[in-house]
């Protein structure tokens, strides 16, 4: 249970950066659709800037008056020939009035609470400002964002998206504007108007304005979603980097725990290698034993027989050395062995073989070697330690038997053929060296 | 018949000690350069001589006494047991130098 617990604590552990985000985004999301409001109404009972206008100020003749009630204006009118489009209407004042307006553009939704007495369409204008038409104290060079609608009581309040609002195709005309520049943009409002519409009857007739609300949200959806968006792909930047950190460090780890195991292999192989060579060697002399003469003495018995290089077996046996051990002790007897065993080394080559033979009896298993040049070899070795004081108690001698391996000779012929010249070499009177050579029957 | 074609028997040769003891007669000869190359090939020409291969006597004993001979070496072997003295193989001599090719000679103990 606690194994289960821990991978799931893991697990999150790993991706608390994705849950954490993931729960954000829920709830931005969720904050989104139930709140962020951003409302602006705008309440012409008691707000001052509004003037109402008809179209005398272009020549016409039609009659406008403009009373303030409590919770709302009315605009009493009267529209008469004398202008080619007559009308009538409001016109609302934000900013500056001028160039300096306000931004509608990120709202969603307008509502518009009018109501007409009287027949015919209302025309709502949003006036932008825009610095590439806009003529200094020309009023009309305001850009006409224009929708044209019937207030109607069952769709009371109107409301509207600014999507459905469309430039005034005169104000192009006459302003003489590329139809590409001339979007509908609320980013920049000094002016609304409210007017009667193109089929307004002539006559008079009230408009009954209470206002107009302005509802958006606090964070337009696209921007939302692009914050969420850059979040995911930062933190998935960062769980990359994370995870290129980790995996360097686990690989740097491997690499360490691989390195630490090669050491170790590599100890065990000294190791093994210590031991193979310690169960072949003599542990006092350091020399070879007989198990470590085997596999030698096989490799020579190849060579003779796929070459025919001679192979020569020397034997040599400590003169009186029981005797040595008596009277001096094994210690003594042992200096004997030690010191015999480094002078032989210095004396044969590397590619002879030394045997501790076993007791005071050693060996010189000598490859490419006839028997003449063996016992050459054995005499040297023979007058040396005669002339060298391997200990200073007494001098010590050796005898030494020789034996020239045959092919496919057993090699229990060879050593007993060498015992043989050795013993001769002890029945002689010691200190001597003797070679088993053929002999006619 | 299986088994015998399987191993090879061993052969059957038989084989006797020949023991040499080198003694120089003089410091001059021990220190010859070709002393060594000398002793092998003596050596050598002794365990294939006849007369040593068919000796009766199952050991030999040679006392080798070697002394310079102008710029050789000349070696004399005796057998150390003097009961075979009217042997052939009792004495030999041999003269050796640097390039020469080495003969030993048998005197038949005389």
């Amino acid at each position: 249970m606690s194994r289960l617990m821990e991978k799931i604590y893991a697990l999150f552990r790993m991706n608390i950066l994705i849950f954490g985000l993931l729960a954000a985004t829920v709830i931005a999301l969720f904050a989104y659709q139930n709140g962020l409001d951003d409302i602006e109404f705008l309440n012409l009972a008691d707000y001052p800037y509004v003037i109402a206008q008809s179209d005398s100020i272009d020549g016409g003749e039609s009659a406008i008056a403009l009373a303030r009630t409590d919770s709302s204006i009315i605009v009493d009118y009267e529209l008469r020939e004398g202008y080619a489009y007559p009308y009538a209407g409001v016109k609302i004042f934000l900013g500056d009035g001028k160039i300096r307006g306000k931004d509608l553009s990120h709202y969603d939704s307008i509502f518009v609470w009018i109501k007409p007495r009287g027949e015919g369409t209302v025309r709502l204008y949003m006036r932008a400002y825009d610095s590439t038409f806009y003529r200094e104290n020309d009023e009309t060079s305001l850009k006409f964002n224009e929708i044209e609608f019937f207030p109607l009581e069952e769709t009371y309040p109107a409301v509207f998206v600014p999507q459905e609002f469309r430039v005034a195709s005169w104000w192009v005309a006459q302003n003489e504007i590329n139809v590409h520049n001339a979007r509908v943009d609320l980013s920049n409002i000094p002016l609304i108007e409210i007017q009667t519409g193109t089929n307004a009857p002539l006559g008079y007739g009230t408009l009954e304005i209470k206002g107009l609300c302005f509802k958006g949200k606090k964070i337009a959806k696209v921007d939302l979603v692009t914050i969420l968006v850059a979040l995911w792909f930062v933190t998935f930047l960062i769980i990359l980097v994370i995870r290129f950190f980790d995996y360097s460090r686990e690989r740097a780890a491997a690499r360490k725990k691989q390195e630490e195991l090669e050491k170790n292999l590599e100890a065990l192989q000294i190791e093994k290698s210590e031991y193979e060579k310690s169960s072949k060697e003599d542990p006092l002399t350091g020399c070879l034993n007989r198990a470590g003469f085997s596999s030698i003495l096989l490799r020579e018995q190849e060579n003779l027989s796929k070459n025919g290089s001679p192979v020569s077996f020397v034997i040599l046996d400590i003169d009186h050395f029981k005797e040595v051990n008596d009277t001096y002790g094994h210690n003594v007897g042992d200096e004997v062995l030690v010191n015999l065993t480094k002078l032989i080394q210095g004396k044969i080559r590397n590619t002879d073989a030394l045997v501790r033979w076993g007791g005071e009896e050693f060996v010189v298993l000598c490859g490419d070697t006839p028997i003449q040049n063996a016992q050459f070899l054995a005499e040297k070795l023979r007058v040396a330690i005669e002339g060298t004081a391997l200990i200073k108690q007494q001098q010590v001698t050796c005898s030494f038997g020789i034996a020239e391996m045959i092919p496919n000779e057993d090699p229990k012929k060879l050593f007993e053929r060498a015992d043989k010249a050795l013993y001769a070499a002890k029945q002689g009177g010691r200190n001597r060296v003797v070679s088993a050579t053929f002999k006619h029957r | 018949m299986l088994c015998s074609c399987a191993s090879k028997p061993d052969p059957e040769v038989e084989f006797r000690p020949l023991q040499l003891s080198w003694n120089a007669l003089s410091p001059e000869a021990e220190a010859h350069p070709s002393k060594d190359a000398c002793v092998i090939k003596i050596t050598a020409q002794l365990m294939r001589e006849s007369v040593v291969l068919q000796s009766k006597k199952e050991n030999l004993d040679y006392r080798v006494s070697y002394g310079i001979s102008g710029e050789n070496l000349e070696f004399k072997g005796v057998l150390a047991d003097d009961s075979l003295a009217g042997a052939p193989e009792y004495g030999w001599t041999s003269t050796c130098g640097s390039d020469e090719k080495v003969v030993v000679k048998f005197h038949n103990g005389l």
